[in-house]
């Protein structure tokens, strides 16, 4: 069993008056300097409980990923910038982890900046493998529950296909935005997967659109807006690791490459989950 | 003078009368015996968002309290954690709709061993929210010299309305349906000095389907727990 991360769905604030008035000074400190806040997104989550398909993944992190930032100025409220590149990384090394047999992290081929080793899903900032909005330098973690191993050139050779997750698109909308508020924050994250051969074939390319929502609080909106957008990426995480087998192209790769029987392939996307 | 403090005096027992002034309807269908044996539990999970439900968390943590609540409560599996420790089967966008998909669910060989270590017996599904149904008046504050003074009265009417879903995972079905309907006025009047009287139909609620929960999953022989 994992430890306990989920993060509170629809709660108002469950804090004391010491995060109030660390909230408060926070928000009166980004309001002094314009009214922007940064939302903290928590880069813990859990591992799924699904039997693992029996391949070995090789997993590229891009830049965009690994250090994906959105800044955008809700209107009537103020401009919130998410940074998600680590939480995105930590939410793909769970996931992964869990759906395949074996996983290895590919260095990207923007030329071999980005870390092998894998992120650190315990939270550490620096442990994605990219740069924070390109100033500070990448820190590979000793060790961790859900680090991926090294890609030796040996181990690289051994992969059935290469997965590529990329940031689409970010939105949020606020809880009284006009047109569009209905009283809660409310986050939208597009994922475009990737999945090519070991020798570079694109085999499938789809999107994963996930959606989260969270209460506002009234002296803690950064956190409301983390929640939403860790919703979402538990939601992008719920779909792929329920689906991903169920893919039309993937399917068919599956049944082509003999990984999977026919009949397990037809079973596994009969049981999953229809896309809502 | 005088007839201001009638009226305020007036105000403030219609107000009094009002906040204590709360209708509810408590209902149960039952689909199939219940029991909870020693070493089962349950989880309180509240529906999806991706559906439009919008149950609050501070509802299902009041619900999960009552309901264990006592030496004769029942063992509540935290919901925040029962979602980690089955992620991603219970999340909003994948969480089974109907009985018919809990095999599929269960064929899931880490699934049915984490369900059977745990104990779990039944998902208790809550639908439902508290909202404000009606709502008026106004109170007008002035300040004078050294002084703050407020008159007038407003007031609102909550409407609290939950409905609870109990599926039983050893047998696989739904065993029935507890909801409890509460509505009451809430008023703030004010005479210098707004003195609020809250009709609290959510914490009514509450322990109205968490006393009716649990007749229903002791059977028909349990008695009401103390509110």
């Amino acid at each position: 069993m994992s430890q306990h991360l989920r993060q509170p769905r629809l709660r108002g604030p469950r804090n004391g008056i010491a995060r109030a008035r660390a909230s408060a000074t926070a928000l009166a400190t980004a309001c002094a300097v314009g009214c922007a806040a940064t939302a903290p997104v928590d880069a813990t989550f859990p591992t799924p409980l699904v039997d693992p398909l029996p391949l070995k993944i090789g997993v590229v992190y891009g830049p965009d990923l690994a250090s994906f930032t959105h800044t955008e100025a809700i209107p009537d409220e103020r401009e919130w910038t998410v940074e998600l590149g680590e939480a995105n990384v930590a939410l793909f090394n769970r996931v992964f982890s869990s759906m395949f047999a074996q996983v290895v992290r590919v260095p990207t081929p923007e030329g071999g900046t980005e870390p092998v080793g894998g992120a650190d899903a315990g939270g550490d900032p620096e442990a994605a493998g990219g740069t924070r909005n390109g100033t500070a330098p990448p820190r590979v973690p000793e060790s961790s529950e859900d680090s991926l191993p090294p890609a030796s050139a040996a181990a690289l050779h051994g992969i059935d296909a290469v997965i590529e997750p990329s940031v689409e698109s970010y939105e949020i909308t606020g809880p009284k935005e006009p047109d569009v508020g209905d009283g809660f924050y409310t986050v939208w994250i597009t994922y475009r997967m990737s999945l090519k051969s070991k020798d570079g074939r694109l085999i499938a390319e789809w999107p994963v659109r996930a959606f989260g929502k969270s209460i506002p609080k009234f002296f803690a909106t950064d956190e409301a807006v983390a929640e939403a957008t860790t919703m979402a990426m538990r939601d992008a995480g719920a779909y792929l690791a329920l689906k991903f087998a169920s893919e039309p192209r993937i399917r068919e790769w599956l049944r082509e490459t003999g990984k999977l029987q026919q009949e397990a392939v037809e079973e596994e996307s009969g049981t999953r989950q229809e896309e809502p | 003078m005088q007839i201001h403090a009638v009226r305020a005096l007036t105000a403030v027992a219609t107000g009094v009368l009002a906040s204590a002034c709360m209708t509810s309807r408590i209902e149960q269908e039952r689909h199939a015996a219940t029991g909870v044996a020693d070493g089962e539990s349950l989880v309180i999970l509240a529906r999806s968002y991706h559906t439009g439900n919008s149950t609050e968390e501070d509802f299902v943590d009041c619900l999960a309290k009552n309901l264990s609540r006592g030496r004769a409560g029942f063992h509540v599996y935290d919901d925040d954690q029962f979602l980690d420790d089955f992620y991603p089967w219970f999340e909003p966008r994948t969480e089974p709709v109907s009985t018919a998909q809990l095999p599929d669910i269960l064929q899931t060989a880490a699934v049915s061993t984490a369900l059977a270590e745990a104990g779990i017996r039944y998902i208790v599904w809550l639908e439902g929210a508290t909202d404000i149904l009606d709502g008026g008046g106004g109170i007008s504050c002035a300040v004078g010299a050294g002084a703050i003074g407020c008159f007038g009265l407003t007031w609102y009417e909550n409407g609290a309305s939950y409905e609870a879903s109990v599926w039983d995972l050893k047998a696989l079905r739904s065993a029935g349906q507890v909801s409890a309907d509460i509505s009451g006025m809430s008023m703030i009047p004010a005479v210098v000095v707004p003195v609020p009287l809250i009709a609290p139909t959510q914490t009514t609620a509450c322990k109205r389907l968490a006393n009716q929960l649990t007749v229903f999953l002791n059977g028909p022989s349990a008695t009401l727990a103390s509110p």
